[in-house]
């Protein structure tokens, strides 16, 4: 019945968009519809919610829609247009909220070019560019939404030309070009290594300040907006466009390469590119170009002369149809144009025959190995080589390069890039981006059959790494211990064939050392198979014992070792042995000279091994034990934290030590001190909470946190304030419920803290006070449980747990 | 329509439909961890987007850039519901096998009220759309779990781009109203 309604009205009101005037429309259903008075008010409300669809992001395509000129954006009042484009219009605008002056420039987007589904990769897009700082890029401040539904940007006000007029307008040299596209390329660089392509460069979006300074504009802006759009709507300008780009492939940094050729080819010959690839090499081009039609034949002669040779040789490689005979990064076509400034005789010095003659055979070189250039060590490398060799060798030679590229991206990638987006808060797709690459490119190097020993030792410690990244402890890791076990087997598998020819390696034992104790962690933490961790660490200490001991890396691996056998030793209950281990590794830790480079890394283990010492003194001996041990963690990690207060790692380790010591302390019946440890850790909730706002283990955290601190204020005898403390974490989830309209993780979460708020009375004995908010709290899981989405978990435990204890208080 | 031509159209709904079986069949565990590790990313990152897991699906299976444009369309086309049936899957187990695990949400386009909701929701949402109009709903899951745009739909299923965009608007409509009830 319901059935064959939905589709009836599906049927009318697809008939029904078509009739545009409300009245005639109107009209139509009635008349459709018969007196079906179900169907009718189905097809209205249909109607009414694609209204308020339609409303919030229109279907159609689009409507050019110059509209009035806004009167503010955000917190800026608009003082005046700066030029009207196809994407939107650019305003000058100022901040005049009276906390600073500040003079921008705002591009608001057309709605239509930003179609519903682009919303969330516009702002995640617009986070990643404003990170992005560099002297010749405008930085991006801010963006948003504004009230008409138009997306806007909020940047640097450039007040300069494009780079062609600039060039035009000052009749730039080529050296002068050379040198501004040297500053060009060096923003294009940094963009490209913060994982962020510009795809439509050209001489529009590249602004030449007045004191000369080259600002590239709209980084990143076109790929959001060709991402977002259904048609692309914005192909990059014809000219600057690679065939790539032309046929419609997403954009790469080769095609920002491509660009730059082409802009620099503009600049030169002083005119812009007509429509496809060019056909005429640079030099010729200068002598036939109309826009020096007027100029003196010796002019254009000279200038042609100038740039025949190596700058037509530049130009040609950074326009190579296929993008892998292209340089292969912006920084390397970089390196080819300060070497060709760098070997001009300088103008000054151009009457100087012997100067001369000599740049002439420098410059001869560079001319032979012009094309195989591909990173700035092997420029350097070459320069030094003679041409003939240069010639011969040259296949090897760019083999060799792009291996060279690819090795120092990988480590590039895995260590600095990834270390930066660690320490920024929510960047988890793109950690998880950059880990894929890397893998990636690790898997390339070790599948090279030519690969030398040390590259594939290297490409064994980046699967470690990648490992590391996956499913380390010292981290906020990216959760995948599956993954992080087939890469430990694969840079295992590497170092033990690198082994059998050469045993004694230190460094490949270390390796293999460090892959099996992370294979050990996992397999004990994750897994818990306590036996196969015991043969890994076995294992490991075989590796570690053959390592001469005496070296610093020796001394850490067997920190580690001795960490994770006590960690072990927890698990499997055998505590002395468990004592010894961390006793040892405290010890060694303690008597090595800390370097700041790996203070990080040094005082997480020292602060792990104080942890699990003091849980095998806690349950070997006795808790009173190991309060002194808790005490130290607690030095430890506030120590650390004072040095590094943006560290969200020290945040943790520092609210777990106070914990840990506060329930310690509480369990031998020392209330006040333990109180005074439960608040220092809440006090530290909050920070963590601002840096991982969305984080659910920061959110549990806090929630055992301050659970135990209404404890501790009831056990000395502050039992009001640990009531209230709960009433306002109560309200707040309430109010939380209230917000989402029930959503079910919040339902829950209320119940759960209601819970919490009638154990404390239970614990102390008021019932009175207890069964009626133990009630409340069975009828939120009642109410989950009929909504069909309280879980088998808690069902078993947080329902029950509610019943048993009401029974226990004797509730009616 | 003829006979014939119902003929002709559903052997070739036939003949797409055991192209796709093959396809899942081959695929179906790689899906799985795909979606996997979507969830297990951070203990941070519940919040995700249906596309997430198609986009990464389709670079891991195929090697994007050896797919070409076509291919990639009709790949994400022909295993859009499977994707939301393996996501939907996957939460439920992390459910499972973790202790606290909370709902995995989804941020709604704004058309769809930019609201955050349960992913669980919206699929109890379009499992039942489908009893009633299973082309509807197979529209929903194409372009809101597979990425795929309305021209590209109507590409792939050979109808005008004029059809799919009225289908899409009774689908969408239904959808605002059904999850603005809740």
């Amino acid at each position: 019945m319901e059935t064959s309604l939905t589709r009836r009205a599906f049927t009318v009101f697809e008939d029904a968009l078509d009739i545009e005037d409300a009245g005639e429309r109107e009209a139509w259903l009635a008349c459709t519809c018969g007196g079906d008075e179900a169907l009718l008010g189905e097809v209205k409300r249909l109607l009414r919610a694609d209204a308020a669809a339609e409303r919030a992001m229109p279907t159609g395509g689009l409507q050019p829609s110059a509209g009035p000129t806004p009167k503010r954006i955000g917190h800026y009042r608009i003082v005046d247009m700066l030029g009207q484009g196809g994407m939107g219009d650019v305003y000058i605008a100022a901040r005049d909220d009276g906390l600073f002056d500040h003079v921008v420039a705002i591009k608001r987007i057309r709605p239509s070019l930003l179609p519903e589904t682009a919303r969330a990769l516009f702002d995640r897009e617009r986070r990643a560019l404003a990170m992005l700082s560099h002297r010749h890029i405008a930085q991006l401040y801010d963006g948003g939404v504004d009230e008409t539904g138009a997306p806007y940007f909020i940047m640097e006000l450039v007040r300069g030309a494009p780079i062609d007029a600039y060039a035009a307008d000052r009749d730039l040299s080529p050296r002068q070009i050379v040198e501004k596209m040297i500053e060009v390329c060096d923003a294009v660089q940094h963009a490209h290594q913060n994982l962020i392509v510009h795809a439509d460069l050209k001489p529009a979006n590249i602004l030449v300040n007045d004191a000369g300074d080259p600002k590239v504009v709209d980084f990143g802006v076109a790929r959001i907006l060709r991402d977002a759009d259904d048609i692309t709507l914005h192909p990059q300008t014809p000219g600057y466009a690679s065939p790539q780009r032309e046929a419609g492939a997403s954009p790469t940094p080769a095609d920002d390469v491509f660009a730059l050729g082409a802009i620099l080819r503009a600049l030169l010959t002083g005119e812009a590119p007509r429509g496809a690839h060019h056909t005429v090499i640079t030099s010729e081009a200068i002598s036939k170009s109309p826009a020096y039609a007027d100029r003196k034949p010796e002019w254009r002669a000279a200038r042609a002369r100038l740039v025949h040779g190596d700058l037509d040789a530049i130009v040609e490689r950074a326009c190579a149809l296929a993008a892998e005979d292209r340089y292969q990064a912006a920084v390397a076509l970089a390196a080819d144009l300060r070497a060709w400034l760098d070997m001009r005789p300088l103008q000054g010095r151009s009457n100087d025959r012997l100067y001369a003659f000599e740049k002439f055979f420098r410059r001869h070189r560079l001319r032979v190995i012009g094309g195989a250039a591909a990173s700035v060590s092997l420029v350097l490398a070459l320069i030094v080589t003679s041409a003939l060799y240069a010639q011969a060798d040259f296949a090897r030679k760019q083999a060799e390069a792009r291996f060279t590229e690819v090795r120092s991206l990988a480590k590039y990638l895995l260590y600095e890039v990834y270390d930066r987006l660690e320490r920024t808060p929510q960047t988890l797709a793109m950690r998880r981006d950059v880990a894929h690459v890397a893998q990636g490119y690790l898997s390339q190097l070790a599948d090279t059959p030519s690969a030398p020993r040390d590259v594939l030792l290297e490409a064994a410690d980046g699967f470690a790494r990648i490992a590391d990244l996956q499913a380390g402890r010292s981290r906020a890791n990216l959760g995948d211990p599956q993954g992080a076990l087939e890469n430990l087997d694969r840079a295992d598998q590497i170092a033990a064939a690198l082994q059998k020819a050469d045993p004694g390696n230190s460094a490949m034992l270390a390796l293999r050392a460090r892959v099996a104790m992370h294979h050990a962690a996992i397999a004990m933490n994750s897994r818990q198979e306590l036996e196969s961790a015991a043969e890994l660490l076995t294992q490991a200490n075989a590796y570690i014992t053959a390592i001469p001991s005496d070296t610093r890396s020796a001394r850490l691996l067997t920190v580690q070792h001795d960490l994770e056998s006590a960690i072990l030793g927890n698990w499997k209950a055998t505590y002395a042995e468990s004592e010894i281990h961390a006793r040892k590794a405290i010890a060694i830790i303690e008597a090595l000279p800390l370097e700041p480079r790996d203070a990080r890394g040094a005082q997480y283990l020292r602060a792990r091994a104080y942890d699990a010492l003091a849980e095998a003194v806690y349950y070997g001996q006795s808790p009173a034990a190991s309060e002194p041990i808790y005490q130290r963690l607690v030095d430890i990690t506030s120590t650390y934290l004072k040095a590094h207060p943006d560290d969200t790692l020290g945040q943790r380790m520092a609210i777990e030590a106070h914990w840990a010591l506060g329930a310690t302390l509480l369990g031998v019946d020392r209330a006040k001190d333990g109180l005074a440890q439960m608040q220092a850790a809440a006090a530290l909730v909050p920070t963590l909470l601002q840096y991982q706002p969305e984080d659910a283990g920061a959110q549990r955290t806090q929630r055992i946190v301050y659970t135990a601190l209404a404890q501790a204020l009831a056990m000395s005898g502050r039992f009001d304030e640990g009531v209230t403390l709960l009433r306002e974490e109560v309200a707040k989830s309430e109010e939380q419920v209230r917000k989402t309209n029930s959503r079910p993780e919040q339902v829950r979460s209320y119940g759960v803290t209601l819970a919490m708020l009638a154990d404390l009375f239970a614990d102390n004995g008021i019932a009175k006070e207890a069964c009626p908010i133990y009630a409340k709290a069975e009828r939120v899981w009642l109410d989950l449980d009929k909504r069909g989405v309280l879980t088998q978990l808690d069902r078993d435990n947080a329902q029950k747990m509610v019943r048993d204890r009401q029974q226990q208080l004797k509730c009616v | 329509m003829e006979p014939v031509g119902q003929r002709a159209e559903s052997a070739s709904r036939e003949a797409v439909a055991a192209a796709r079986d093959a396809l899942l069949r081959a695929h179906y565990d790689e899906f799985r961890k795909v979606a996997g590790r979507v969830l297990n990313g951070d203990a941070a990152a519940l919040q995700i987007q249906p596309t997430d897991l198609a986009h990464e699906a389709v670079i891991r299976l195929s090697g994007l850039d050896r797919l070409d444009f076509k291919g990639r369309t009709h790949f994400l086309s022909l295993s859009a519901r499977v994707m939301r049936q393996i996501l939907i899957d996957e939460i439920r187990r992390m459910r499972a096998a973790k202790r606290q695990a909370p709902p995995v949400a989804t941020q709604l386009p704004p058309e769809l009220g930019a609201q955050s909701i349960d992913l669980e929701d919206l699929d109890r949402a379009l499992s039942k759309l489908e009893l009633v109009a299973p082309d509807h709903a197979r529209l929903v899951d194409q372009r809101y779990f597979a990425g795929l745009t309305l021209e590209e739909i109507a590409e792939i299923d050979n109808v005008s781009v004029r059809t799919v965009k009225r289908q899409w608007r009774a689908a969408r409509a239904w959808l605002v109203a059904e999850l603005g009830q809740r």
